[in-house]
């Protein structure tokens, strides 16, 4: 097996451990011996997708994906023998890329190729450094951060809270997918309907969704729904107005097209509307769940009593635990790249692929 | 002079008939007159180019005639029936970025046909693909095909309709001079094998007298029809021949004329 | 269709305030018809606001919230343009940073709340700090990829007349990147405008976020807490209209071409 291959391989193995733990049947302790049968009886996986209750299911799979897709972009990467090139390199000159393509020495190669890793290597032993010079501090070195998250492993409460915060952003991302897209399209294909609406909207959008956690405690408690009406909150003007700009800019030879063609509203609709917004509504979604994922967080903050966000705070207030508020963070920020990986290669599909220039 | 040579159209089976078609558009307040008194009779079957200076109008008159505009007075009849709207009895080809992007070549070709059975559908699609020649490419999607390709696809979609009627808007404008001779070819080829009544619209004098039985000349803004002119010469037309050059020098005098008026 | 009938002139006023009246009718009507004591009708809201504007405690806020905004997103603007453009321009700042800003960038800034309170303990740094955060990446992204959207046949046309790098980079890269750069600003502000909200409620006493929050926990004046957040939602606006006229002026009104 290629030494490259191992690392990623292992944070592969992670992710699916995540998956088979989320199923919530096994102590941390059985991880290992389950991955090694997990990995060897891939069958057996969807068997026990079906035991599942519903939020666990979706992580499941959502681990299990994210797990895939990682896997794929490691062995992508790393079977390349040249530089890996940033995305704007493509649309280079050949004359322009020769100068920046390493031919040498195969050591140097590496080394290019491993520059972030000790760029970020290095960053992490200052921290390591200033943390070790001002003893009694709060805030935690990298060591103890580590040690941090291997606690929050063991207790399986890491597992519990992603699941949560996960179902929180799966439940108010959908809503107000489901409710900003129709309404946002047949607002702005009828222009007095905007006219009637836009201002509105324009006022409500630059609220913050915290500032309506006031509100959203006053008719949902302290809780779950809560949080998923934050969340809807946060993401419903993004996707409304993006979908009445999208309706806008449909090129008037494809509407010409399905007018001729004598189709039915209905049909009209499904078949040349939808698909034609597409490609700029799967973009909003990507940027609108990053924002959901920041608003969950935050939400978990105040509102409720489980989730990564509640994690931070509560590590905080009860013992002063920075370890762990780091160690939270971190987890946050690799989810959260995770669902943005994730709603790139949505970006992928045939069916959307024309809309997006090549990149 | 030019009435006779519309007279001298069989009014007979006269598929479409326009009568003292005026059209002007509404811009700041004031009325900006494009077609004036346009009267046209277009037989089943024929093909005829709308020929003119750009921006004079012909592509407006294409709207008209397939309903997606209303004209400000006058009247557009196909099969005595009156012109309200677009109908799939007629459809028309854009000049760029007719296909839908998010679908295959097979799927725009058969996206008119859901009232067919299922195996009807595909033996269409089939005998269309076969016709315009991207056989191979059926899942093929519009962004991996060239140009020329894309409007033999458009062909194929509005001919799978079935059309009554087929209107071309400067089809092949946005194609290199090569491509843009092959597809002469080819739309004759699928003309002669499938007889429809197509209006074409150039500003091309060569490709008019190459492809049309019937030119009719547009001054410029706002168009008026300025000359109907038959062409006569059997396909496949010879473009270096006496004859043809008559009729193209016969319509590059009007068009000059055109400039002018 | 109803799309292609041409509305009048007048009607960009009626619609709007029709709707805005029936709006404020069934809030009206659905609180009396409750008959809730807490959530406030439409009157309360008005009359708590002016009660704040006669003690002068809303411009206080207003100004607090405001002069926040302004110094993180400033900073972050100032730091994160350059920073951004080098990010796209030169590839080996790209490779080292991306992974490092890939990670970071998912982290809300209320994850960093802990942190900047041990930081900079509570009050208006912590508060800018958490700003900063928050509107610093989406200005890196944008000025990054604004400058890798710049077309080769820009960057061939200024060899081609002998310019160096850094020229090529000052005077053609960047105002062929500048309309996506602008983008960049008016929706990391945005977030910014977001953010201090959030930031106010936790970790400073002053401005519009701290009103909200405050309102709530001392008395249950819900009149305040809705007041607070329509003042938000205007200022929000107004400011980001202000940010669309920069982007009408001439030298890169071409790069927009359908913003909503």
């Amino acid at each position: 097996m290629n030494a490259t291959l191992i690392a990623p391989k292992s944070v592969v193995l992670f992710f699916r451990s995540l998956a088979v733990a989320g199923v919530g049947m096994l102590d941390p302790g059985e991880w290992i011996p389950e991955m090694r049968r997990m990995l060897s009886f891939p069958a057996t996986f969807p068997c026990q997708l079906g035991v599942l209750p519903k939020e666990n299911a979706i992580v499941v799979v959502f681990c299990y994906c994210a797990a895939d897709r990682v896997n794929a972009m490691f062995l992508r990467r790393f079977r390349q023998v040249r530089l890996p090139q940033p995305l704007f390199l493509r649309k280079m000159d050949l004359s322009e890329r020769r100068h920046l393509t390493c031919e040498g020495h195969r050591i140097l190669q590496v080394l290019t190729r491993v520059r972030p890793i000790i760029f970020i290597a290095i960053l992490v032993g200052l921290w390591q450094v200033v943390i070790g010079r001002n003893p009694g501090q709060l805030l935690p070195g990298p060591l103890q951060v580590l040690r941090g998250m291997r606690d929050l492993l063991q207790h399986g409460l890491i597992v519990k809270y992603v699941v949560a915060s996960l179902f929180r952003v799966t439940w108010g991302f959908l809503l107000a997918l489901l409710t900003a897209v129709p309404l946002g399209l047949a607002i702005g294909w009828h222009r007095r309907a905007e006219m009637a609406v836009n201002p509105l909207v324009q006022l409500l959008r630059p609220i913050s969704p915290l500032a309506w956690i006031p509100i959203a405690i006053l008719w949902f408690g302290v809780g779950d729904l809560s949080a998923i009406f934050l969340i809807f909150v946060g993401c419903f003007f993004p996707l409304l107005l993006t979908a009445m700009s999208a309706v806008h800019n449909i090129p008037a030879v494809y509407l010409n097209v399905g007018r001729n063609f004598g189709l039915r509203p209905a049909e009209f609709v499904s078949r040349v509307l939808y698909p034609a917004v597409a490609p700029r509504l799967i973009l909003a979604s990507r940027i609108t769940l990053g924002v959901a994922w920041l608003v969950v967080v935050a939400a978990e903050m105040i509102a409720v009593n489980s989730g990564l966000g509640f994690l931070i705070i509560d590590a905080r207030n009860a013992g002063n635990r920075y370890d762990l508020v780091v160690a939270g963070m971190i987890i946050i920020g690799l989810i959260g790249l995770l669902l943005d990986l994730a709603m790139r290669s949505l970006e992928r599909l045939k069916f959307v692929r024309w809309g997006y220039s090549e990149e | 002079m030019a009435a006779e040579a519309i007279i001298s159209a069989s009014s007979r089976n006269a598929k479409l008939r326009m009568r003292n078609v005026s059209m002007a558009f509404e811009r700041d307040g004031k009325s900006i007159p494009v077609l004036e008194n346009i009267n046209l009779e277009i037989s089943d079957g024929e093909f005829i180019c709308l020929v003119g200076p750009s921006g004079c109008g012909k592509s407006t008159l294409l709207n008209v005639m397939g309903g997606f505009i209303s004209p400000t007075r006058g009247v557009v009849a196909i099969d005595g029936e009156t012109v309200r709207g677009p109908d799939p009895r007629r459809i028309l080809v854009f000049q760029d970025h007719g296909v839908f992007p998010w679908l295959t070549v097979e799927g725009n070709i058969e996206f008119g046909l859901s009232g067919l059975s299922r195996a009807e559908r595909k033996e269409r699609v089939a005998h269309y693909v076969q016709m315009v020649r991207l056989q191979g490419f059926q899942h093929t999607y519009p962004r991996d095909l060239s140009g020329g390709m894309n409007q033999r696809l458009q062909v194929a979609r509005a001919l799978a309709m079935n059309p009554d009627v087929l209107y071309l808007d400067e089809p092949f404008g946005a194609l290199d001079a090569i491509t843009r001779l092959m597809m002469r070819q080819e739309l004759l080829r699928i003309w002669q094998a499938e007889r429809r009544t197509v209006i074409f619209v150039t500003h091309d004098v060569d490709e008019a007298v190459q492809l049309a039985d019937r030119i009719v000349v547009l001054s410029s803004r706002p168009a008026k029809i300025q000359d109907v002119h038959s062409v006569d010469i059997p396909h496949p037309r010879n473009i270096s021949s006496s004859r043809y050059l008559e009729h193209r020098d016969h319509l590059l005098t009007k068009i000059g004329l055109a400039y002018s008026a | 269709m109803t799309r292609f009938a041409k509305p009048n002139a007048w009607e960009k006023f009626f619609w709007p305030l029709l709707t805005a009246g029936l709006l404020l009718a069934t809030w009206n009507y659905s609180v009396k018809w409750s008959g809730t004591q807490v959530f406030p009708s439409p009157l309360s809201v008005e009359k708590g606001m002016a009660e704040l504007l006669r003690h002068h405690v809303l411009w206080a806020d207003i100004a607090d919230s405001l002069r926040r905004v302004a110094f993180g997103f400033g900073t972050a603007a100032l730091l994160g343009v350059p920073f951004g453009l080098a990010l796209g321009w030169y590839p080996a700042v790209h490779q080292v940073f991306n992974p490092l800003i890939q990670l970071l960038r998912p982290i809300s800034p209320i994850a960093w709340i802990p942190v900047a309170i041990v930081l900079f303990g509570i009050g208006d740094h912590a508060a800018t700090f958490l700003i900063f955060l928050g509107a610093f990446f989406p200005i890196v992204v944008a000025c990054a990829s604004g400058v890798s959207g710049v077309p080769v046949i820009y960057r061939r046309a200024a060899r081609n007349f002998g310019l160096r790098p850094a020229q090529i980079l000052t005077r053609v890269v960047f105002p062929a990147a500048l309309p996506q750069i602008l983008m960049g600003l008016r929706l990391a502000f945005g977030i910014a405008w977001l953010v201090v909200v959030a930031a106010e409620m936790i970790a400073v006493d002053s401005g519009l976020g701290f009103l909200i929050i405050d309102s709530r926990n001392s008395g249950k004046r819900y009149d305040l807490v809705v007041g607070a957040m329509l003042m938000i939602g205007l200022i929000g606006l107004a400011l980001d209209t202000a940010f669309r006229r920069l982007e009408k002026i001439r030298s890169v009104q071409w790069g927009f071409r359908d913003e909503y």
